[in-house]
């Protein structure tokens, strides 16, 4: 199998968003963007309950997008999942329910399978050197890293998605050993994703890749979303023998 | 030509009904019960997305078990996506006691006991077929396809998971080829081009 090297959109309103501001983004819009270099695309919606406006930039994305899509969307029960399924997620993010209502993730993954359904986990530097979950609705830490009772919700989680609260948006580079800790609290078998975490130079994006457990990472910075620096980005890659999908496959798609 | 996607209340509906609208025919319909223009379709899709269980229980309770069937056995083509090719072997360790539409002869088994599979499951991505290194297709899925019939023409991931079955008007693809762009495009050209 390939490492995956996705697109992370931040959403709100149904229009691009900076994040760490969370400002509109109007600078570029979705013809910017080379869709078929990336391996899925991953939206984040920052609204509190999404809006008539982002399932209108749902409609209109998947009736192009030729690689999968992963919505997130303030889900609380599986009624909120469907919704997202019946626009045209082929997975989705589950973040609140996490704490809120586990018992929906069992269900859903009843329905539309294990696979389909991705933990997300928003972590914080605490005191000293331990770190904390993020709770975005109260905008404030939570007392634990991972939710109470997560070995039983873990059996029907398919992958797990990891936000570093401290360096996303800085554009500073990740905080690789963060990452790293968090991880060490995750099982070894479950698919990692490293979501928005901050990574700026392709070194850190080769360094995370190089894990065994991680399985896919971000880009989320406006830099990286055109044909040549996917590409720039797969040929460190594969110097540095990482398994990732070849650029010359991907310079025959539409676009390039 | 008449494309039908039979709804499993639980697949990606909006992708596949995109993907073979855009790449195909403006003609597709979707099912989520028996009906004659079902019936008198060119084409029959089972999606992908979902559990064994939950599938085998809808496609008996709505009876769409038996259009399926019909449909295949007057020689028409049928495409599985993912779980919708799982569906059509015999059973799934995904969901024990549930039965399949028996029309490959074959069971799904966890990938935690596969031979050759090391990796994460469920194991998503891109992967590139034994025989055809400069294609790759979307995985995603914990379950793979263990095949007994050997008339089938079998294809295989490079870690040796089954990619895909054809067998007479069958085509059967655990990887999604409505979001593996170009070459899922391709491929699925390919076997309307010589089925339809």
């Amino acid at each position: 199998m390939f490492k995956r090297i996705t697109l992370l959109l931040t959403i709100n309103d149904g229009v691009f968003t900076k994040t760490r501001s969370f400002n509109s983004e109007h600078l570029y819009t979705t013809p910017h963007i080379n869709y078929s270099s990336f391996d899925e695309v991953i939206l984040v919606c920052t609204d509190k309950k999404p809006k008539s406006t982002y399932f209108e930039f749902i409609g209109s994305l998947v009736r192009e997008l030729s690689v999968p899509l992963v919505i997130s969307g303030g889900i609380t029960n599986i009624e909120d999942a469907k919704l997202l399924f019946d626009s045209g997620a082929d997975r989705v993010i589950i973040n609140r329910a996490l704490w809120e209502n586990p018992n929906c993730i069992r269900e859903i993954s009843h329905r539309y399978g294990k696979q389909a359904v991705i933990a997300s986990l928003d972590f914080i530097s605490d005191t000293g050197d331990s770190l904390t979950s993020f709770d975005w609705s109260k905008k404030s830490k939570r007392k634990t890293l991972l939710p109470q009772d997560f070995d039983k919700v873990l059996p029907y989680i398919g992958e797990v998605f990891l936000q570093d609260v401290d360096q996303d948006g800085r554009v500073i580079g990740a905080n690789v050993d963060s990452i790293k800790k968090v991880c060490d609290f995750l099982p070894n078998n479950i698919p990692i994703h490293i979501g928005s975490c901050g990574l700026v130079e392709w070194d850190q994006y080769i360094d995370l890749l190089k894990l065994d457990y991680v399985d896919a990472v971000s880009v989320n910075n406006i830099h990286h979303m055109s044909v040549q620096a996917m590409n720039s980005l797969r040929d460190h890659c594969i110097v540095d023998e990482i398994n990732v999908r070849h650029h010359e496959i991907l310079q025959d798609m539409p676009y390039s | 030509m008449e494309i039908a996607i039979i709804d499993l209340s639980a697949g990606n509906i909006k992708s596949i009904e995109n993907f073979f609208k855009r790449n195909f025919s403006r003609n597709v319909n979707i099912y989520n019960s028996p009906s004659d223009e079902l019936d008198n379709s060119d084409i029959l899709i089972i999606p992908g997305v979902g559990n064994f269980g939950y599938a085998s229980k809808y496609l008996r309770n709505s009876k769409l078990e038996l259009s399926i069937k019909k449909f295949v056995n007057k020689n028409k083509p049928l495409i599985g996506v993912c779980l919708g090719a799982q569906i059509l072997t015999n059973s799934s360790e995904e969901a024990p006691g549930f039965k399949g539409l028996g029309l490959i002869n074959a069971n799904c088994l966890s990938l935690q006991n596969h031979p050759t599979y090391k990796g994460n499951i469920p194991r998503i991505g891109w992967c590139g077929l034994e025989n055809n290194k400069k294609s790759s297709y979307y995985f995603v899925h914990s379950y793979f396809i263990d095949l007994k019939d050997r008339n089938v023409n079998i294809q295989y991931c490079d870690d040796g998971v089954t990619a895909l079955l054809q067998t007479r008007n069958i085509l059967a693809t655990q990887f999604h080829p409505e979001k593996s762009d170009i070459d899922g495009e391709n491929l699925i050209r390919e076997f309307i081009e010589a089925n339809v």
